[in-house]
C-alpha cells in the first residue's frame, strides 16, 4: 500500500442487503428476464467494484452480520474472502442504541452489542460507529436524566469495545433523539478515553451544524469520518424531527457523493492537514439510485481535489 | 376463487441499483399504483416484527411502519382504496423473520413462541382492519438455523415442534375471535417442509389451523404438488402460488441460508409465476373440482423486474382463467 497519512473505506449499504457470497451462473439470473440482476446480488463482485476503483477498505452495517454469516460460515471467513478481492481491510460496522435514554434497556443493548462487537473483532474491524439513541421522532427532545444515559450506555459500549481492541465512536444523525441543541453538550458527556466520535459531514451539516468549525474545536475526539455530501443545510426542526425523516415521502435526495452538494470538503482536508490526522476514512453514500457511478465518481473526487490537499 | 397479488414480489431486502430505495414511502406509492393498473383490487402484505430499524421506513413492512406513515392499518387502507386496492386479503409472517429479528432485540431463544404469538397478535388486529381474510404464518425457522441454536439435539428440535404446533393453535384461537381464518405455510426449510405438513397437522387443531399448499415449496422438497393440492384442497382457507425451477441437489434447506443457496449450479428458487416449472393449469383444475373459493394468493416472489412482474402476474391469472374455461367448453 502506498504510504500515505489516509487511506479511504467504503461503506457498503449503498448497495442495500448482500444475500450471495457469489453467483455461479449467469445464465440462470439473464435468460427470461434479460436484466442486469446477476452483477449486483453478490459480495463477489460488489467488493471488486470496491477495490477496481481503488478503494482498500469497507464498512458493514450491523444489521448485515446475519446474512453475511449465513453466506460465509464466519466474519473470518469473509474476511479472508474480501482480501482475496483485494480489500485490505474491513474497517468498521454501524451500529445503533435505540431505547438508550431509558436505563432498563442498557442490559439488552449490550448483549445486542457484544454481538456486534465481537462479529466486528473476528473480521479485524477497527471502530464501531453508534448511532447513540433513537430517531428523535416519538423519543426526542431528551431531558437531562435520557441524555445523561444515552452518554452512560455509549461509555459502557466504548470500555466493551476496548477489551477487544476496538474503539466506538458517535455517529450523529440529523434525525436523532440527541439533535442540534444537545450535540456537542452530549459528546462532552461521554467519556474521551473510550469514546471517539464520527464525523458524518452530511448528518451533522443538515443538522445546522458548521463542519469546519465542528471538527478543529473537536478534532481530537474526531477520529472517524462518513464523508458524505448534501445540498440541503441545516434543515428546520420540523423536518429533522418527522416519522421517519431519513427516508423522505416525496423521494428527495438527502445525501450526495462529495462534490455533488455544497460542502466545504477542501476546507475539511486543509483542518486534516493542519491537524495532522491519520487512519482511514470512511465513505458513506446512502440514498444514491446508482452505487458504480457514485463510487467513481467519488474516487476521482479523491484523486483530483482532496488528494492535492492532503493524503 | 379470488386472485390476490402479493407485495412480496418486491425483495425489501436485496442488493443492487435502487434497492437501498425500497425502504422509501414514494417508492412504494408508486409500486402500489401498479397493482390495480394491472388488475388486481386485493392484496397480500408479507410482514416482518416491528424492530427500530425497519419501522422508521415507508415501506409497509411492518405494523409499526404502516402506524408511523399513516397513522394506522385503518389510514392505510384508506390510502389504498383512494389507490383502488380494496383491501388487504392476507398477511404472512414467519417464524424465521422472528427468528432474524433475535440478533437486533438480544431476545433469548426461550421467549421465542411468546414474542411470536405477540407478533401474530398484533398482526390479526391490523389484518381486521385492513377488511382481511387471512393471516399466513409459516411455524418454524429454517432446520439450518434450529440445529445451529440447538447444537443439533433432536429431542431439543422436536419440543421446538411440538411447541410451534401449541403456538399455532394459540393464534388459530385468536384469529378465530376475530373472524381472521389461519393458514399455515410450509416452505422447503423449516421443520415441516414438505411431507412433513402431514404430521405436524395431526397435532395442530384442524378447527383452528389450516394448511395453505403453495406448489414450488413442496416441489422444492420433494413433494408432489398434485397430490398436496388434491389432499388439502378441501380444507384450504388460502393457497400460495408460487413458482420455481430449482432443484435441491446438495440439501440447502439444512443450511443456514437454505432461501440463497450459496453453492451449486443452480442458486435461483424464485421465478415470476408462469415462467417456473410448476404446472398452474392442473392445480386450477383441482381447486376448481374441490368447489375452492378462497384467496389464491400470487406470489411472483423477490422477482428481478418489479413492474413486469407485476403485469406477467396479470397475464399469468388470465391465462389460467381462459385456459381452463377453453377446457371446460371442450
Amino acid at each position: 500500500m502506498e504510504n500515505r497519512n489516509i487511506n479511504y473505506t467504503y461503506m457498503t449499504n449503498l448497495w442495500g442487503n448482500i444475500n450471495y457470497k457469489q453467483i455461479n451462473n449467469f445464465n440462470e439470473w439473464y435468460m427470461g428476464d434479460f436484466g442486469s440482476a446477476y452483477y449486483y446480488q453478490d459480495w463477489d463482485k460488489i467488493l471488486r467494484y470496491f477495490a477496481g476503483a481503488g478503494f482498500k477498505g469497507i464498512e458493514i452495517m450491523v444489521f448485515s452480520v446475519p446474512s453475511i454469516v449465513n453466506a460465509f460460515g464466519s466474519m473470518k471467513n469473509f474476511k479472508e474472502f474480501a482480501l482475496e478481492r483485494g480489500i485490505e481491510r474491513i474497517t468498521g460496522m454501524f451500529s445503533h442504541h435505540v431505547g438508550s435514554q431509558d436505563k432498563r434497556n442498557h442490559p439488552d443493548i449490550f448483549a445486542y452489542e457484544q454481538q456486534a462487537i465481537d462479529a466486528l473483532a473476528e473480521c479485524g474491524g477497527i471502530n464501531l460507529i453508534v448511532q447513540p439513541a433513537g430517531q428523535y421522532y416519538g423519543t426526542g427532545p431528551l431531558d437531562e436524566e435520557g441524555l445523561k444515559n444515552v452518554a452512560e450506555c455509549m461509555n459502557t459500549v466504548g470500555r466493551m469495545c476496548a477489551e477487544k481492541g476496538l474503539a466506538v465512536s458517535i455517529h450523529n444523525e440529523f434525525w436523532c433523539a440527541v439533535n442540534k441543541y444537545d450535540h456537542e453538550k452530549f459528546l462532552e458527556m461521554t467519556d474521551p478515553n473510550y469514546v471517539y466520535y464520527c464525523l458524518d459531514t452530511a448528518q451533522v451539516a443538515i443538522m445546522g451544524k458548521d463542519i469546519l468549525h465542528f471538527y478543529d474545536t473537536y478534532h481530537d475526539r474526531v477520529q472517524y469520518f462518513h464523508i458524505k455530501d448534501t445540498t440541503y443545510v441545516n434543515a428546520p426542526d420540523e423536518k429533522r424531527f418527522g416519522a421517519g425523516a431519513e427516508f423522505d415521502e416525496q423521494g428527495a435526495r438527502w445525501f450526495w457523493e462529495p462534490g455533488g452538494g455544497v460542502l466545504d470538503f477542501k476546507g475539511l482536508w486543509e483542518l486534516m492537514k493542519k491537524h495532522n490526522h491519520k487512519g482511514w476514512i470512511g465513505i458513506e453514500s446512502d440514498g444514491t439510485p446508482d452505487p458504480l457511478a457514485t463510487i467513481l465518481l467519488t474516487k476521482n473526487y479523491i484523486d483530483t481535489v482532496l488528494d492535492p490537499i492532503y493524503k | 376463487m379470488k386472485a390476490v397479488a402479493s407485495f412480496g414480489i418486491v425483495n425489501a431486502d436485496t442488493s443492487g441499483p435502487g434497492a437501498f430505495l425500497r425502504a422509501a414511502k414514494w417508492y412504494w406509492d408508486e409500486i402500489t399504483d401498479m397493482f390495480p393498473a394491472a388488475g388486481f383490487s386485493s392484496i397480500m402484505i408479507p410482514m416482518v416484527p416491528n424492530t427500530e430499524n425497519v419501522s422508521r421506513n415507508g415501506a409497509p413492512i411492518c405494523t409499526a411502519s404502516i402506524r408511523t406513515r399513516f397513522g394506522s392499518p385503518k389510514g392505510y387502507l384508506s390510502y389504498l382504496n383512494d389507490k383502488g386496492v380494496e383491501n388487504v386479503e392476507a398477511i404472512t409472517i414467519s417464524a424465521q423473520s422472528q427468528f432474524n429479528s433475535l440478533f437486533e432485540t438480544g431476545l433469548p431463544i426461550e421467549k421465542f413462541f411468546d414474542e411470536f404469538y405477540d407478533h401474530a397478535a398484533d398482526t390479526v388486529e391490523a389484518l381486521q382492519e385492513l377488511k382481511g381474510s387471512t393471516l399466513l404464518v409459516s411455524p418454524t425457522p429454517g432446520i439450518g438455523f434450529l440445529n445451529q441454536t440447538f447444537n443439533g439435539d433432536e429431542n431439543q428440535i422436536e419440543k421446538f415442534l411440538a411447541d410451534a404446533a401449541q403456538c399455532m393453535n394459540r393464534i388459530g384461537a385468536n384469529c378465530r375471535k376475530n373472524q381472521i381464518n389461519l393458514a399455515i405455510r410450509n416452505e422447503y426449510w423449516t421443520l415441516m417442509r414438505g411431507t412433513g405438513i402431514d404430521a405436524f397437522m395431526k397435532i395442530v387443531d384442524k378447527e383452528l389451523v389450516s394448511y395453505a399448499p403453495d406448489p414450488a415449496h413442496l416441489h422444492i422438497a420433494g413433494a408432489d404438488p398434485d397430490a398436496y393440492f388434491k389432499k388439502y384442497a378441501g380444507q384450504a382457507k388460502a393457497v400460495c402460488f408460487t413458482d420455481t425451477k430449482f432443484v435441491d441437489e446438495s440439501d440447502v434447506y439444512k443450511t443456514i441460508s437454505p432461501e440463497f443457496p450459496q453453492d451449486g449450479r443452480l442458486q435461483r428458487v424464485y421465478y415470476d409465476l408462469g415462467f417456473g416449472d410448476m404446472d398452474f393449469e392442473k392445480l386450477y383444475a383441482i381447486l376448481k373440482e374441490a368447489d375452492f373459493d378462497g384467496p389464491v394468493i400470487l406470489d411472483s416472489k423477490y422477482s428481478l423486474d418489479i413492474p413486469k412482474g407485476i403485469l406477467r402476474m396479470r397475464t399469468f391469472w388470465n391465462n389460467l382463467e381462459k385456459n381452463y374455461a377453453a377446457k371446460e367448453v371442450q
